[in-house]
């Protein structure tokens, strides 16, 4: 965390009906890329790479499991959007494509 | 009695595939052959794909049926594709392995939870890249699924 005035985390609960399946962790990971500093996610024990749609997914978070978003940096609009995403409860409407229709 | 999740021969090794396309329908005509979906699952598949890539980085694309599909599902099962040259799944992305996937229920994030845990361990995923055979990619892949 050198280099970074300040780490921010925040807890949130997944409301995505499949929980966080491929798709929300691939609009996360694509948000949180372009961030210099680090993002975690981290269910329990388990830490996340938040950049890493993979890593994202070895999480297993399921819908009403709770996780914790951590990003190195000052940058509460990405922060906003990130949890966003995660607390979203409708794939359809969260992201550039209306007609979604993800399997989970 | 239901098909195993995972089974050699749902298993494809340096398979040549011009397009992502054509490796979907790999992908979904293995899960049809073993009888875990019915015909019309590969399509859409197809049709998921059109909505935003299964592309998820290493290499690694896990395609899979619309929410519609879950309907032509029966039972849960991965099919693996090892693609000799790799095909772009889209901005350059290359996929390497093609592993479809068909679960009716939560058992899909279960699926995709496992597929990231073997892949995101870089010896195994280098293992699953140069299989030469079924029986190496069960010792990987199987153990632990769901």
């Amino acid at each position: 965390m050198v280099g970074f005035a300040s780490m921010t985390s925040r807890r949130c609960v997944i409301r995505n009906p499949s929980g966080l399946h491929a798709r929300p962790a691939g609009k996360f990971a694509q948000a949180a890329t372009a961030h210099a500093g680090a993002i975690r996610v981290c269910k329990g024990e388990k830490v996340a790479n938040g950049k890493s749609i993979l890593a994202l997914l070895t999480l297993g978070a399921k819908c009403q499991d709770t996780v914790t978003l951590e990003i190195e940096g000052d940058d509460e609009a990405l922060l906003m959007r990130l949890e966003k995403i995660l607390t979203h409860s409708n794939e359809h409407d969260e992201g550039a494509t209306p007609k979604a229709t993800d399997s989970a | 009695m239901n098909p195993p999740i995972l089974s050699e021969e749902k298993i494809r090794l340096g398979v040549i595939c011009a397009t992502k396309w054509d490796a979907i329908n790999a992908a979904g005509d293995l899960l049809v052959a073993a009888g875990h979906v019915s015909a019309g699952y590969p399509a859409l598949m197809a049709a998921r794909e059109r909505v935003g890539t299964t592309y998820l980085g290493n290499g690694i694309a896990v395609p899979h049926g619309t929410r519609e599909a879950k309907a032509l599902v029966r039972t849960a099962g991965i099919s693996f594709i090892q693609l000799l040259d790799g095909v772009d799944f889209g901005g350059g992305n290359i996929a390497r392995l093609v592993l479809g996937l068909a679960a009716a229920d939560d058992t899909h994030l279960d699926l995709l939870t496992h597929i990231a845990m073997v892949c995101t361990d870089d010896a195994h995923l280098t293992a699953l890249l140069h299989a030469t055979s079924p029986a190496e990619v069960m010792a990987i892949l199987a153990p632990g699924t769901p």
